[in-house]
């Protein structure tokens, strides 16, 4: 009976996906476009990839927001939970700051310099948000116990987010950059990153749908779950890096969007009750739908000028959540 | 005599480097109940899990004549089926769903659940009077209900021996009345039952009980035994009386 339902579901986000990402195309820098020239340069080195983007991404978000409230079992859980977010604020923060002191210092790019640009503001947000996920589950001594983790992540997230403040503070240059990454920005999306994304997002989504069972074994608990034969303690490393590789690669290419990865497995929920692997599909066929839709509108709303997608997401996520919250259904969150 | 189920010898068990459980040895019969009793804290609990092996324990723990360490995470399970105390069902799976979870250890990771788990699930269903409940949620049951499906799940695994910590704390009588009949019939199809119960009165019911005090064995023998009867009543303070009512042994606090 479920399974028509998880059939019907995934066709209407994948029909969703399309319609969203046909008007991210027809949608350029004065607004809605209905004559759209399919062959514009325009429109396919610049709109394709930067709408497939944003859906990889926000697909991404939404696998990794599910993970996160599956492994934590706490429908409260986002991908940013274990500083991810935050270590990658900081290598956004270290490569800007680095970058402005050098110039500085010696005028031209020296050839570290050079390495270090090659690297890169995306290479330094990726590389932040392994380490922070690390440093998060070294503080925690691994990943048996859950509330641990949880307060390692509030750790390391404070603890990062000062020395990034501390940064900007000391290089006030770097301000405007960082700002556009702490929204969430999905005008720099390239057809290069889109590979990358795409590639991280099939192995990441095969991974956790073949791993799925742990985490409906962990809904009755973890002692149950082990009593089933569950091999709780590798598995979950392995389902925590994951999401860790989902979260860093789309927060490295599109800064920190709020909201989807929370916002997408909460809205799945409300439609779809069962299993893991399903979940886990539509909560990210729904993060696609939700931050292309975000896209869409950031760049239609107020044309010609642009707002930037985090703010959108901001609002309709916690507008969706307070909804929620005055629902009467609101015991099954 | 009837084989063993499952045997320990000098069994320890320390949880944050204190022994909670010291030199137990303990043989529990195959196709037969024991019941194990005891004060709050005396490692009743604790005792399960270490023979469910979902906590380390050093001596000897042999399930049906293998030695635990050797069997793999997947044996064990198809071996044993657990369940635990106030198993939390927080979530929003469906009645069916949380039955068919019991069917993991007999899924790889590549197939998900075939036609005969199917069926298996839908007996346990219609035996446990589940049937009207299915597609519910487990949050949209009541106590008593999701107790019964929990059950459920434990007895999906269809292993030879079920574990169970405290399965019918809160239950009414006629539930109780239930459970009974339910380990009844599961005793006569050869399958073990190792049961945790804080009420002595259903404790008396089993064919065996295990008494611990302290994280001690007091005494393994059978409801009828006087001598477990002047050992419960030590234990327990001198505060209590057994009598038999009808064939049944009753324990009266005074």
């Amino acid at each position: 009976m479920n399974l028509s339902r998880v059939t019907v579901l995934t066709w209407s986000l994948l029909a969703l996906s399309l319609m969203a990402m046909a008007m991210g195309l027809m949608t350029g820098s004065l607004g809605w476009e209905w004559h759209t020239d399919w062959h514009d340069p325009i429109v396919q080195d610049i709109r394709l990839p930067r709408t497939l983007g944003a859906w990889l991404a926000g697909a991404l978000l939404g696998l990794a927001g599910a993970l996160a409230q599956g492994l934590f079992r706490n429908p409260l859980a986002d991908p940013y939970l274990l500083g991810c977010a935050s270590g990658a604020s900081l290598g956004v923060a270290l490569a800007l700051a680095i970058g402005v002191w050098g110039y500085a210092e010696v005028g031209q790019l020296s050839f570290a310099m050079q390495w270090w640009f090659r690297l890169g503001l995306t290479g330094m947000a990726f590389i932040g948000a392994w380490v922070a996920v690390l440093l998060t589950l070294m503080l925690a001594r691994g990943a048996e116990q859950t509330l641990r983790l949880l307060l390692a992540g509030v750790v390391v997230g404070v603890v990062l987010g000062a020395v990034t403040s501390l940064l900007t503070f000391a290089f006030p240059q770097t301000l405007p950059a960082m700002q556009s990454f702490l929204l969430g920005n999905t005008t720099m999306l390239s057809g290069q990153a889109c590979v990358m994304m795409g590639a991280i997002w099939l192995v990441c989504l095969a991974l956790s749908c073949l791993l799925s069972p742990l985490l409906d074994g962990l809904r009755l608990g973890e002692a149950t779950a082990q009593s089933l034969g569950l091999q709780v303690k590798p598995l979950r490393i392995l389902l925590l890096a994951v999401m860790g590789l989902a979260t860093a690669s789309a927060v490295a290419q599109t800064g920190l969007i709020a909201f989807v990865g929370l916002v997408a497995p909460h809205l799945v929920r409300s439609r779809f009750q069962g299993p893991y692997a399903s979940l886990l599909v539509l909560s990210s066929l729904m993060g696609g739908v939700l931050l292309t839709t975000a896209d869409v509108l950031a760049r239609g709303l107020w044309a010609p000028q642009e707002l930037p997608v985090g703010v959108l997401t901001g609002v309709l996520g916690g507008g969706y959540l307070l909804w929620r919250l005055h629902s009467p259904s609101v015991k099954a969150m | 005599m009837k084989p063993f189920a499952i045997q320990t010898k000098d069994l320890h068990v320390s949880i944050d480097k204190m022994q909670v459980l010291h030199s137990m040895d303990l043989s529990i019969e195959a196709g037969r109940w024991t019941c194990v009793v005891g004060p709050n804290g005396a490692g009743k609990s604790t005792l399960l899990k270490a023979l469910a092996g979902l906590i380390a324990s050093t001596g000897q723990l042999h399930i049906q004549g293998r030695a635990l360490i050797e069997m793999s995470d997947k044996d064990r399970a198809k071996c044993m089926a657990w369940l635990g105390q106030q198993e939390s069902g927080s979530e929003d799976l469906s009645v069916r769903d949380v039955l068919m979870l019991g069917r993991l250890p007999h899924q790889s990771l590549w197939t998900g659940a075939s036609a005969q788990d199917q069926s298996i699930v839908q007996a346990w269903i219609d035996r446990l009077q589940l049937a009207h409940l299915q597609d519910r949620s487990l949050l949209q049951l009541s106590g008593g209900e999701r107790q019964r499906v929990l059950l459920g799940r434990a007895l999906a695994v269809q292993a030879p021996i079920l574990l169970m910590d405290e399965p019918i704390a809160n239950a009414d009588i006629p539930h109780q009345s239930d459970w009974l009949q339910t380990v009844k019939q599961l005793t006569q199809q050869q399958t073990t039952v190792v049961s945790v119960l804080h009420d002595l009165n259903l404790a008396m019911r089993a064919d065996q009980v295990v008494l611990v005090h302290q994280g001690r064995l007091v005494i393994q023998a059978s409801p009828e035994d006087p001598l477990l009867h002047q050992a419960l009543t030590d234990v327990f303070e001198r505060r209590m009386l057994i009598h038999k009512v009808t064939d049944h042994w009753v324990v009266l606090a005074i």
